[in-house]
């Protein structure tokens, strides 16, 4: 009986109703889809560049006993799933072409084991043309150094390196593959070529590697397993520069993490404003109720509504724009995050916002728009019960 | 009592000094002019209003020392209100309008509704137990303000000008309604009317002019103020005739409770 005194009317509710939908479906999906970016930057920049545990030290050179004994202890954790040695340097680049020769200067230069990465890293996955490398002669180059060299897969490029000894070292290669973005930094300017070959042109020792990536079978893990790694591989608290430093992604992406934290806190603030928004319609529209039925608010005044019931009588209206707002809203946020969990959409130069089904990214945001409906009802629910009887029922 | 209205400066006095009592089972008519003051005292009366002077009593509590909510009570449970427009709340049915009282009462549903569609079989009106309120004519909206009036057993009723938006037939039959309600469930009736027909049915008529008591005649409806067919019941005549039998009680107009004889 209550709601059909209250909502004969039904436009208003709808009106009101449907801002609180709004603002909260737009919660639960810029809370969903950003956090999801942040998390899809996160799993990158761990499947191309540091994996889920990096092990490096000050000096940027592990030795060949270390890297031996860090791939012996690694394996035998079960929830590792894979390892591998990297090396990265800088290294100018000569292209062989019809205009001539072209020279590339100071280009980030990846020496990977091919094999190792297949279970370590999604790296073969930034070749979006042509083949990852496989043999020691073979190298990957980024699209925007091919595309500015005007060089293709099968060109000739001659690559030099400085060695230990400050000798610079060349070398040609095949170009097997373009590689593109990737890890969210870009594997559109770097190149790729077996480590054996850079260990020899670097006049490293054969095990030699710069860092060691280990992959795990659940990224939750990795704080975990890299202080598992701590207690078996660091041996001493000393200064030393060869000192092991094993990180897990968290702290590899701790800036990452917190400029992107930032963001969505901005975006949060942006929809507490919408919510803001939300309650001054709930409270326009609920003023106009109040206004609309003075004189009904006087009838049952005189016939013995106390001001608590009045005030009841309203609240359960803003309560009921709230619930109708929270469902809507709820139903149309889970069905866009069910599908974006399902069929990612790929946003922010390519990146698929990782979107978890968790129930309490869609309940906070439904509790908050309900809870703003029910106190946005305080103020009119009060007017309306002040009204005095003799006077409200004189209102036409 | 007296109800002042307006600021301190320029004070518009409503009722000035008015003071009557009305027995249990009374029919009172308040009848007086436009800007008289008879809906400000049926306010009062009603506590839909508050008194700038005097006091109120009702089945001998003194409404002025209760709270808000102990009137919010009091009307609920000891007054039943019948206004011009009916008031009925559109979007509910008649059935509905006339179970409000009850349920804001908090009284059982099962039993509330019964009595509901008793009250409308009362006012002639249960065929049009579940009609939207809207869809009633004047006069069925105004038996089913009557009907609610009546579900909470009101001690007292208060009507403000009932007949004053219907036809002549539909006011005759609605007095009469009135009129036969009051005898057969022996509750106080004060009804503000100019309706002389309803005045003619009442047991007493208290006369308002300028916010004071102008008059009061008893036995209105036996006088020979209806079988004679004249109208103006402010007719001098008619007064002076009726002071000479005695049925009307000199008062310093407001000044002195009257005792009904």
């Amino acid at each position: 009986m209550a709601r059909r005194f209250l909502f004969k009317k039904k436009g208003s509710t709808i009106i009101a109703s449907s801002a609180v939908a709004a603002t909260i479906f737009l919660s639960i999906f810029t809370g969903v889809i950003f956090t999801g970016v942040k998390l899809g930057v996160i799993d990158q920049i761990a499947d191309y560049q540091v994996g889920h545990v990096l092990i490096s030290n000050d000096k940027g050179l592990i030795s060949t006993q270390e890297t031996h004994r860090i791939s012996l202890v690694t394996r035998t954790n079960p929830m590792v799933v894979g390892g591998t040695s990297r090396i990265t340097t800088s290294a100018d680049l000569k292209f062989f072409g019809m205009e001539g020769v072209l020279e590339q200067s100071r280009i980030s230069t990846f020496g990977v084991d091919p094999t190792l990465e297949q279970k370590a890293s999604r790296l073969s996955s930034v070749v979006s043309e042509g083949a990852f490398i496989q043999f020691q002669n073979e190298i990957v180059i980024g699209s925007e150094i091919l595309t500015q060299a005007k060089a293709k897969i099968g060109s000739i490029v001659e690559m030099t390196v400085s060695g230990l000894g400050n000798d610079d070292v060349t070398k040609k290669f095949v170009v097997v593959g373009v590689s593109d973005v990737g890890g969210f930094s870009g594997f559109s300017q770097s190149a790729i070529i077996h480590i054996k070959t850079l260990r020899e042109m670097m006049n490293l020792g054969t095990g030699e590697s710069g860092s060691y990536l280990v992959r795990l079978s659940d990224i939750s893990n990795a704080e975990e397993v890299a202080e598992w790694l701590k207690n078996r591989l660091v041996t001493s608290d000393s200064d030393d520069n060869t000192e092991l430093r094993i990180e897990p992604i968290e702290v590899n992406t701790k800036s990452f993490a917190t400029t992107f934290d930032q963001l969505i806190a901005f975006i949060n603030l942006i929809g507490f404003v919408g919510m803001g928004a939300a309650a001054l319609g709930i409270i326009v529209v609920l003023m106009m109720m109040v206004s609309g039925k003075t004189r009904d608010i006087g009838l049952l005044r005189a016939i013995g509504i106390k001001r608590g019931g009045i005030i009841v009588l309203f609240m359960l209206n803003g309560a009921i724009i709230g619930v109708i707002g929270a469902i809507t809203g709820g139903v149309v946020g889970s069905i866009a995050i069910v599908y974006l969990h399902f069929y990612p959409v790929a946003f922010f130069g390519g990146i698929a916002p990782v979107v978890a089904l968790d129930p309490t990214k869609l309940l906070q945001p439904m509790i908050l728009g309900f809870t703003i409906s029910v106190l946005s009802s305080i103020y009119p629910a009060w007017r309306a019960s002040r009204y005095r009887p003799a006077e409200a029922m004189r209102y036409f | 009592m007296g109800r002042i209205y307006g600021d301190p400066n320029s004070p518009v006095e409503a009722l000035r000094g008015v003071s009557f009592t009305v027995d249990h089972g009374e029919m009172v008519a308040i009848a007086g002019p436009s800007g008289s003051g008879k809906s400000t005292l049926l306010n009062l009366i009603g506590m839909l209003d508050a008194p700038s002077s005097g006091r109120i009593v009702i089945n001998g509590i003194d409404v002025g020392g209760l709270s808000e909510d102990e009137k919010a009570v009091m009307r609920n449970e000891e007054i039943g209100f019948i206004f011009q427009f009916s008031n009925l709340i559109p979007e509910l049915t008649a059935l509905e309008n006339v179970m409000l009282p009850g349920m804001i009462g908090k009284k059982n549903g099962f039993d509330l509704r019964k009595k509901a569609i008793d009250r409308l079989t009362q006012v002639g009106l249960s065929s049009k137990a579940r009609s939207g309120a809207s869809t009633l004519s004047g006069g069925e909206m105004q038996r089913v303000a009557i009907a609610r009036s009546l579900i909470n057993d009101p001690s007292l009723v208060l009507a403000d000008e009932p007949t004053g938006n219907l036809d002549s037939k539909n006011s005759e039959e609605l007095i009469n309604l009135m009129r036969d309600l009051n005898k057969k469930n022996n509750q106080t009736f004060a009804i503000i009317s100019h309706d002389h027909k309803i005045v003619a049915k009442c047991d007493r008529v208290i006369r308002i002019r300028d916010g004071m008591i102008e008059d009061q005649e008893d036995d209105v409806g036996s006088s020979d103020v209806t079988s004679t067919g004249d109208k103006s019941l402010n007719d001098k005549k008619t007064l002076e005739k009726l002071r000479e039998e005695n049925k009307i009680l000199r008062t310093r107009l407001g000044k002195l409770e009257q005792k009904r004889r």
